[in-house]
């Protein structure tokens, strides 16, 4: 051989070196996944959620040694066989029966253990055990509710559970569809409008925690700083590439940063937890839901059961909360009406100088109070200019004392002077729109005809199984003993669901039950008398026990 | 216009010669499956460049927690879009324009079957484009009349209904999607015309070329799948136009929003294998070529390519794990997505047997192909782990899946179009590309796709979801890393165009077969091509096609 093919072939080994370098450098990453705890599943908080961390250790370490598989040959080949001179010719093999379908076989039977071995933790994750308590999600653009049916049925902002306590959690939206996500707790389900998707929970309780967060052992700080990090330098280069200036399209600060405190997965509880005995788990949302998807966070609180009992006592007498308009403004409304009351422009009209929330009279105040609690759909004129979003209903949110705060808030921020209302008032209010008293039963008896007419809306739903006249197939609703003389059963069939028939209820609010049982005892030649919304919030707590 | 230029390129008529607008109306007029392929590939790379500038918006915005460079709501309506450049614009009418070229010249036929079709295929996508991305514009341009849709390229109702996106961006974004949808069906059809009936003496289906096998799948693919999605979209938009009347997805109306889940991904889970199948049909011509070895198993090759086929109509599911279908159902589903990974493994255990034992040599088509073979492998490793429904669903809709289609769609089918690209750049235009500056761009490339998404792998797993316009801070450095990997990866294909403008001037000629030892019928041709591209009915020299060693004597070459 000649110096230049000497040469030649050093050359190659110093690409090869290179190749080989560079690949390495490929690879660590794939390494740094395998090292323990490095790539570790965030949910370690719950046993279901440890058995899914296991399957995914067992999964992440068969498909790194076939990754180390596949490079070894890859390397080996571009090692063994690149083209030392022009004229080489390689023995010219089609293939090998005998190996591909060794490799096949092999293949087939490394995805079937993965397989069986999935199903094995599928089953033990996903099937239903017995539960203590259900709590229902509800997830709406861009918040979510809980509620607690076991409880009297009010509603919280955050999940409050009690640890080590299998809770059944029943998932639903009210709009678009959203996603209720605890990493920490290996929980994820879609939020789907018209019907409830259940998945269960275990949360480790603050015992776990012993240890794994030492700030909690001196005094916890009534409110922890951000855990937000330093990033200003890039955040202000990134402003200036930008056209428009931050503070102009974000007059506020995002939801998220207010509540960063409890974010990076930090289990401290703070503010009106502190004084319970519990850890938190960060919620999210992971469905696409519209612009404010990513602001969707709430708190999964796991307590332990004496804290929680003392929680569910506080949630009903109130607590010791004081109550902040302001607060309930910023964290409600401002999204809407934004944090000075400017509006948004077409949708929703600002709150600041309206003539709606500024004019000292009594009248003036009840309508105010009414919107709040009913909401409001349709084109409505503020300062002149004409305005068309959809503004929720409240009444099952807020008590008198929160809508009133709130109306407060409204009526004397921003330079507006539109005095103040009371509880007494909202109370009253309420009463007239027929709305139960918060957050018991309701009690004045809802109009037979409105219980008619909304539970004909419901009942579009039902046509394809009962037939618009009620007559169809085995499903017969006319002249149906169960609809005439079975209340009790009824809504134990609406809620519970049958073999045949799905919980269709379970989603609905006790006036719409009431709505739809009262429709269909009043139609097809039927006559029956109408049912009350109280009367099924009484016997839904029976039945759903 | 330029008289230099030769094959196919050469202008038709005089006046074409002198006149460059006569030129390009003689290209827009072409009814030439090769002018029809580059003005796909054209065309492909410009939505590209609009995909690539969402995405790199999109990374700009994460590369710090909290609100930097958009507002919230702009932000929501980069992914959908991003996706809808690269997916609907970008790799599928690139893979369409590379098998336009090819597969009439490697089964030996002139034309496709219906050349007017074919140019009625390609026309349709400019207006598509326009009207899809027309509220981009108007989004840039700060007119807030047309907005882009915020519900993503999923567009799941009632997100996607006239109550929650009223704006007519979403309905020029469906027209937009039924349009394309509308001219890969034409393609499709023509494409299965053209190889079915259309094949040279001796070329049988099982001496086809990987390439154009790969296409035929495709083309099956497309046929049996685009039809479902563009009903789903109609539905959708008569919900939007008449949601008095129809209310397929409203759980208001009786609808069931999950329905619309079944059909969008009866059609988008198909269409991950059009936008791969036809990379792997590159991929198995440029490695054998640079082995000097044939493909390793080629019927085995062929059946797992017929088989990812067939599975992947039965699979769609694994999109809802978490969409509350029962578990029955999702263990079924989840075997099944399992068992796609048999097929797929086995194609790359044959490429890996083609290159054992060869004689290697890596031009910048063959790294190509070599890196997509190892990142692709971690794509399809991250897909099994996916599959595993507990897994999912702590995975699903975070980062993770991010990182995963990335794997599968950057560093699996945007490797194989570069490797592609290089591979028939000669071929295509009858000039040589700089070697040094490809194997740069195939390194920067390989680098900084794995600095941009392997990150979002960990970023997944710690819990970071998608489509999230702020994050957790905890997340934020991760983040920077993959803004970083890439605006570099952005950078780098600085490389490739660079690399273009200089092949353009230098005009280096390629010889026919400038890679020696490819075996296909294009490279028995002048490069550019001639405009019908035989003289003569070509009659195929079958090729060695069953397992084992071949007889040494056993040489095939392509008849001329």
């Amino acid at each position: 051989m000649t110096v230049l093919g000497h040469l030649s072939k050093h050359m190659n080994k110093c690409t090869i070196t290179t190749v080989l370098a560079l690949l390495t450098a490929l690879l660590i990453p794939g390494i740094a996944m395998a090292i323990p705890g490095a790539g570790d599943f965030t949910s370690l908080e719950s046993p279901s959620g440890r058995e899914i961390a296991d399957l995914y250790n067992i999964l992440a370490k068969i498909c790194f040694v076939i990754f180390v598989l596949v490079c070894a040959v890859l390397f080996g080949a571009i090692l063994r066989f690149r083209r030392k001179s022009e004229d080489e010719n390689p023995e010219q093999i089609h293939g090998n029966m005998k190996v591909e379908m060794g490799l096949l076989l092999a293949a087939s039977l490394i995805q079937v253990f993965i397989g069986i071995k999935t199903i094995d933790t599928m089953w033990y994750v996903e099937k239903l055990p017995e539960t203590k308590m259900t709590v229902e999600a509800i997830a709406y653009q861009w918040d979510w509710q809980f509620r607690y049916p076991d409880h009297g049925g009010f509603i919280t902002e955050d999940l409050v559970i009690p640890a080590y306590t299998n809770v059944k959690l029943d998932i639903t939206s009210k709009d678009v569809i959203h996603s209720l996500f605890v990493p920490e707790l290996g929980i994820k389900m879609d939020a789907v409008p018209g019907r409830f998707n259940y998945w269960w929970v275990n949360a480790d309780g603050p015992v776990n925690q012993v240890g794994i967060e030492p700030n909690l052992e001196g005094n916890t700080p009534a409110k922890l700083g951000t855990t937000r990090s330093d990033n200003t330098v890039i955040r202000q280069t990134l402003n200036a590439l930008s056209l428009v200036q931050t503070e102009e399209r974000h007059p506020n600060t995002s939801g998220l940063e207010q509540r960063v405190t409890y974010l990076a997965a930090s289990r401290k509880v703070d503010d009106k937890y502190a004084k319970y005995d519990a850890v938190e788990y960060r919620g999210m949302c992971t469905e696409l839901c519209g612009k404010g998807h990513y602001d969707m966070y709430f708190r999964v609180v796991a307590m332990t059961p004496a804290s929680f009992a003392q929680w569910l006592e506080d949630q009903k007498n109130g607590g010791d909360k004081e109550v902040d308009g302001k607060e309930i403004y910023d964290s409600k409304c401002a999204s809407c009406h934004g944090l000075e009351g400017a509006g948004i422009a077409g949708q929703f009209p600002p709150l600041a100088g309206s003539e709606w929330v500024t004019e000292d009279n009594d009248e003036n105040k009840r309508r105010h109070v009414q919107v709040v609690l009913e909401g409001l759909k349709g084109a409505v004129t503020v300062k002149g200019v004409e305005y068309n979003g959809v503004m929720q209903p409240w009444f099952n949110v807020l008590n008198d004392d929160e809508v009133a705060a709130v109306v407060n808030h409204e009526r004397t921020s921003w330079g507006n002077a539109g005095g103040e209302v009371d509880s007494k008032l909202v109370a009253e209010v309420r009463e007239s729109l027929g709305y139960p008293a918060f957050s018991a039963g309701g009690a004045i008896p809802v109009p037979e005809q409105d219980l008619i007419s909304e539970g004909e809306k419901i009942y579009a739903a039902c046509v394809t199984c009962h037939g618009a006249d009620g007559k169809k197939g085995s499903a017969k609703l006319a002249n149906s003993p169960k609809a005439l003389s079975d209340v009790p059963g009824y809504v134990s069939m609406l809620v519970n669901g049958t073999q045949a028939k799905s919980a269709m209820g379970q989603s609905m609010t006790d006036r719409e039950i009431a709505a739809i049982i009262t429709y269909t005892r009043k139609s097809f030649g039927n006559d029956a008398s109408a049912v009350q919304p109280a009367e099924v919030a009484r016997i839904r707590k029976e039945v759903t026990k | 216009m330029s008289t230099t230029a030769k094959g196919y390129l050469a202008p038709l008529t005089k006046e074409a010669e002198t006149s460059t607008w006569v030129y390009l109306k003689e290209w827009f007029c072409s009814t030439d499956a090769k002018r029809i392929g580059v003005m796909y590939i054209i065309f492909s790379i410009i939505m590209g460049l609009v995909g690539l500038a969402e995405s790199l918006a999109i990374r700009i915005e994460l590369a710090a927690p909290g609100p930097t460079f958009v507002s919230d709501a702009t932000y929501m309506t980069l992914p959908g879009m991003h996706a809808t450049a690269m997916i609907f614009f970008f790799i599928i009418p690139l893979y369409t324009g590379f098998a336009n070229f090819l597969v009439p010249i490697q089964i030996g036929a002139p034309d496709m079957a219906f050349p007017k079709l074919n140019l009625c295929a390609f026309w349709i996508l400019p207006p598509a484009a326009l009207i899809t991305f027309s509220s981009v514009l108007f989004q840039v341009f700060g007119v807030d009349l047309v907005v882009p849709p915020d519900f993503g390229w999923t567009a799941y109702p009632p997100l996607s209904t006239a109550a929650y996106n009223s704006n007519i961006g979403a309905d020029l974004w469906i027209m937009g999607v039924i349009l394309v949808g509308t001219s890969s069906t034409m393609g499709a059809v023509n494409f299965l015309s053209t190889v079915f009936n259309m094949r040279c003496k001796n070329m049988t289906f099982f001496q086809l070329p990987l390439f154009t096998w790969a296409l035929v799948v495709t083309s099956f693919l497309i046929l049996a799948s685009t039809p479902v999605l563009s009903s789903a979209m109609l539905m959708l938009q008569l919900e939007r136009t008449m949601p008095e009347l129809f209310s397929f997805f409203s759980p208001q109306g009786g609808g069931d929003p999950i329905l619309y889940q079944h059909l969008f991904w009866f059609y988008s889970h198909p269409a991950v294998y059009i936008m791969i199948m036809p990379g792997f049909g590159i991929i198995s011509e440029i490695i054998p070529t640079f082995s000097r070895k044939p493909i390793f198993g080629y019927s085995v090759m062929v059946w797992s390519m017929i088989a990812i086929a067939v599975l992947g109509f039965v699979v769609w599911a694994h999109h809802m794990f978490t969409s509350g279908i029962a578990t029955e159902v999702r263990a079924g589903f989840m075997f099944l997505t399992m068992l796609i990974a048999v097929p797929t493994g086995i194609k790359i255990f044959s490429w890996l047997g083609t290159m054992w034992g060869g004689s290697l040599k890596f031009d910048t088509p063959m790294l190509f192909a070599t890196g997509f073979l190892i990142m692709f492998t971690i794509g399809g490793l991250s897909g099994v782990t996916l599959a595993s429904v507990p897994v999912d669903i702590e995975l699903h809709d975070t980062y993770y899946v991010v990182a995963h289609i990335h794997y599968v769609l950057v560093a699996g089918a945007l490797m194989t179009i570069f490797a592609g690209f290089y591979f028939w750049w000669p071929k295509i235009t009858g000039l040589m590309y700089d070697e040094r500056l490809g194997r740069i761009h195939f390194w920067l490339t390989t680098i900084f796709i794995n600095v941009t998404f392997f990150v979002q792998h960990y970023l997944g797993v710690k819990g970071m979801p998608r489509r999230y316009f702020d994050y957790d801070p905890s997340f934020a450095d991760l983040n920077l890393v993959s803004s970083l990997g890439s605006f570099a990866l952005a950078a780098a294909q600085l490389i490739l165009f660079a690399n273009i403008a200089l092949s353009l001037k230098r005009k280096v000629a390629a010889t026919a077969n400038p890679w020696k030892d490819a075996k296909t019928l294009e490279w028995a041709l002048s490069s550019p091509p001639p405009h019908h591209n035989f003289d003569e009915d070509p009659v195929w020299e079958p090729v060695e096609r069953g397992h084992g060693p071949a007889s040494h004597d056993a040489h095939p070459q392509p008849a001329e």
